[in-house]
């Protein structure tokens, strides 16, 4: 039964949020609701790790007929991550949106994300799926727009569309899909699937058309222009959101979908998406070098680093896997808080143009300390949980005998490091220049409403917390992403569970 | 310019409209019909009451804000959803009770909700956008 | 029958991309509703077309058979596709005209301030 609630809760508090629009401590309201769920996925995690397998039928209608929902080890580590990060970004809200956007509706659709994202985790058919992202899809547009700057607007319409034109690559894809196998629940097309000896070619096109459908909304090698073109628009905020939540749950429905039907060809698949592993490593690593503004350089890493999640998974192995998973949460923590610290550099400074910051570390110690830990995470630095992730995939890489990717991996990680270190030099370590090289466009809007806890300060802080502990006490984290990646591993035991079969396949 | 007999005509017809949305929202659950087609179709009986008499008429004929209409709407699709789950079982179960002899259950109450989500949904559309192009004014 | 619809599909995937390459964002715009039609027809069509056949309404559910029913769960998916498309035609629409009314510009090529500076 708590497999429901973390999609229940936030629908629950968008219906509050759509009746008492006026009432004026949304806010704190927003925080409980997300601390609730916060502890449901908390609760969630703890029952799934004893049972293994947690799952419930819509309207008790049996396995392969109903929509089922289903959390394993993978799914529930995913929705406890995201209550982590979205726990963190409503906190940070209350001082960093300002009021207008507060009463448009931004607590409303920050939980239409949250609901898109626990549901996407949890589906068990592949409809529900594509029903979920398009009710995270549907709100993240509107919070790409909400405000209605023109560099919004712009960034809202390139991500719009191609977010779209990956949804009906997706949907044509379950539509072929459907039509061969006359069914849509994950476990028994996988049953399906592993009753043909040699997987039928009339089923590549539909798994294409999906696989380029996850492909885009993860922001893979060659589909991730709506990124870096977007991102860098909205609130601060709500690009920490959005980068901490979005791109994850493609990644997580490819890997979803990777290891219940496309192993089944892994010779055309493995390759495949090892390649675009390296491409994305390597093209988003590079391309961040030349950017001079502080979102866009974590936005081409975000492209960069779904690359590394992504190879864990082309090498198919249990170690790969674990360090894919390890990955994936490590990032979405790490990648939000270094938002989080750009919001709060951009509301300091009023800019985020790296030539014309400078002096923060002298202003704001704890701020600079905030983002060493959280960058130097994503560069992968010893004892910090990126370190653990980025040693568990390249040790994997090594071990599966794909030298090629580990060592692309490896330098990756030299660049990346370069990248965060010219972030630190440029906006915390350097002086201000005195003649500023580009004209000071100032956007920043916050709330200034006096407020007695600082917010801000304090999900920053926990999250870089967070960080550094599951770096040190990587142990009991890695032990859980291993077994998670064995139930990932052995797709029988998945099948068996949903469809209720007693005696092994 | 007024036209008499238009708008003789967009005022029965509004009535007309609601009217089978009703009953093919009664219908729904073993015939063709149910919440959303039902929702439609009274939202085109309202969007030509907007088209004939302006936005502003059709938020006095409803009364209430649609942004209200579709937070309620929400709400009954969403009760419909979780009483089964005071009751132990999955979400959105069917679970029916009779009121002297008519079957009453979870899923007229989810249909319901659809109904008047779609309506506030739509006439909140048509009348934002209305007012956006200065319609009728 | 299904040839038909097949090479309808096709059609109005090609204009729907013809449109989504022209540089008039209205013409984006249609292109993505073209391509979201084409889409659901895909749906459609990949329930099989059964002409005829009677499906499982109340009085008439003994009538029904496998054989000459048409396969009732496309439709119904069919259905959510559309109302999602309904919401995003109505949100792409408000965004076309806020964006029109800050920039007084229909042209894609001019859609180039969040890229490189």
């Amino acid at each position: 039964m708590i497999i429901a609630l973390p999609i229940f809760l936030p629908l629950a508090f968008m219906i509050f949020a759509f009746l008492f629009r006026h009432f004026h401590g949304r806010e704190y309201v927003a925080i409980g609701a997300a601390a609730l769920n916060l502890l449901i996925s908390v609760f969630l995690l703890i029952e799934v790790n004893t049972d293994g397998m947690v799952k419930i039928q819509m309207g008790d209608w049996p396995a392969p007929f109903g929509i089922t929902l289903i959390a394993d080890r993978f799914s529930a580590l995913m929705v406890l991550v995201s209550a982590i990060v979205f726990m963190a970004t409503m906190a940070y809200s209350i001082q960093s949106v300002d009021s207008r956007r507060k009463s448009f509706g931004f607590y409303l659709f920050s939980f239409g994300i949250l609901m898109g994202v626990n549901g996407s985790f949890l589906a068990g058919d592949i409809f529900n799926l594509y029903v979920w992202f398009e009710v995270m899809l549907m709100a993240s547009f509107i919070l790409m727009s909400h405000g209605g700057e023109r560099n919004q607007l712009e960034g809202a319409i390139k991500y719009l569309i191609l977010n779209l034109i990956s949804s009906f690559f997706f949907v044509a894809g379950i539509g072929l899909l459907y039509g061969k196998l006359g069914t849509l629940n994950m476990a028994d097309i996988a049953q399906k699937l592993m009753s043909y000896e040699t997987m039928p070619p009339e089923l590549n096109p539909a798994f294409i058309l999906i696989f380029v459908g996850f492909a885009i909304k993860g922001a893979l090698a060659p589909f991730f222009f709506w990124l870096p073109a977007s991102y860098h628009t909205p609130p601060p905020v709500v690009t920490a959101l959005f980068a901490g939540l979005l791109t994850k749950v493609g990644i997580y429905s490819l890997i979803r979908f990777y290891t219940l039907f496309l192993h089944q060809n892994s010779e055309f698949w493995q390759p495949l998406i090892l390649w675009i592993a390296g491409l994305s490593m390597v093209i988003g690593v590079i391309t961040a070098t030349s950017q001079f503004e502080f979102r866009k350089v974590l936005s081409f890493h975000i492209i960069s680093q779904v690359g590394y999640v992504v190879m864990g998974l082309g090498l198919y192995t249990v170690a790969g896997l674990a360090g894919a998973i390890f990955f994936l949460a490590h990032n979405m923590i790490s990648k939000t808080n270094a938002f989080l610290v750009a919001g709060y550099v951009h509301r300091q400074k009023g800019t985020l143009n790296l030539k014309v910051l400078g002096d923060f570390y002298k202003e704001h110690p704890l701020w600079a300390i905030f983002f060493f830990i959280s960058a130097f995470s994503l560069a992968g630095l010893p004892p910090l949980s990126g370190f653990i992730g980025k040693y568990l995939l390249i040790k994997a890489g090594i071990d599966a005998q794909q030298l090629g990717i580990a060592f692309t991996a490896l330098f990756v990680g030299f660049f990346t490091l370069f990248s965060m270190v010219k972030i630190w030099m440029e906006v915390f370590w350097k002086k201000t220049p005195e003649k500023q090289p580009v004209p000071i466009i100032k956007t920043a809007l916050f709330d200034d409403k006096p407020v007695y806890i600082n917010w801000m300060t304090w999900s920053s802080g926990a999250m870089a917390i967070i960080i550094v502990l599951t770096g040190v006490f990587a142990t009991p984290v890695v032990d859980y992403c291993t077994l998670a990646a064995e139930s990932l591993m052995k797709p029988s035991e998945y099948i068996n569970f949903v469809l209720n079969h007693t005696q092994e396949l | 310019m007024r036209n008499i007999v238009l708008e003789r005509i967009a005022n029965l017809f509004l009535y007309v409209m609601v009217g089978f949305a009703l009953f093919l929202l009664l219908r729904g659950h073993n015939r063709p019909g149910g919440g959303f087609i039902a929702g439609i179709i009274a939202a085109a009986g309202f969007l030509l009451y907007g088209i004939v008499f302006g936005s502003e008429k059709v938020l006095e004929k409803i009364k209430i804000n649609p942004r209200y209409i579709m937070g309620s709407g929400l709400l009954i699709a969403f009760l419909a959803a979780i009483i089964p789950m005071l009751f132990g079982k999955p979400p959105l179960t069917g679970m029916w009770t009779s009121l002297a002899g008519i079957a009453l259950g979870t899923p007229l109450l989810f249909d319901v909700g659809v109904f008047v989500l779609v309506v506030g949904m739509i006439v909140s559309i048509f009348t934002n956008i209305m007012d956006v192009l200065k319609w009728n004014s | 029958m299904e040839l038909v619809i097949a090479l309808f599909i096709g059609l109005l995937y090609a204009s729907g991309v013809y449109l989504l390459l022209r540089r008039s964002i209205v013409k984006l715009i249609l292109g993505v509703f073209v391509i979201s039609n084409a889409t659901n027809l895909i749906i459609f069509l990949s329930g099989g077309i059964t002409r005829s056949g009677v499906s499982f309404i109340a009085d008439e559910a003994e009538k029904a058979s496998l054989e000459t029913m048409t396969d009732p769960l496309p439709q119904a998916l069919i259905l959510t596709a559309i109302v999602i498309g309904l919401g995003i035609a109505a949100y792409i629409l408000a965004l076309k005209y806020k964006y029109f009314e800050t920039t007084g510009t229909h042209d894609l090529d001019q859609l180039s301030k969040t890229d490189q500076k």
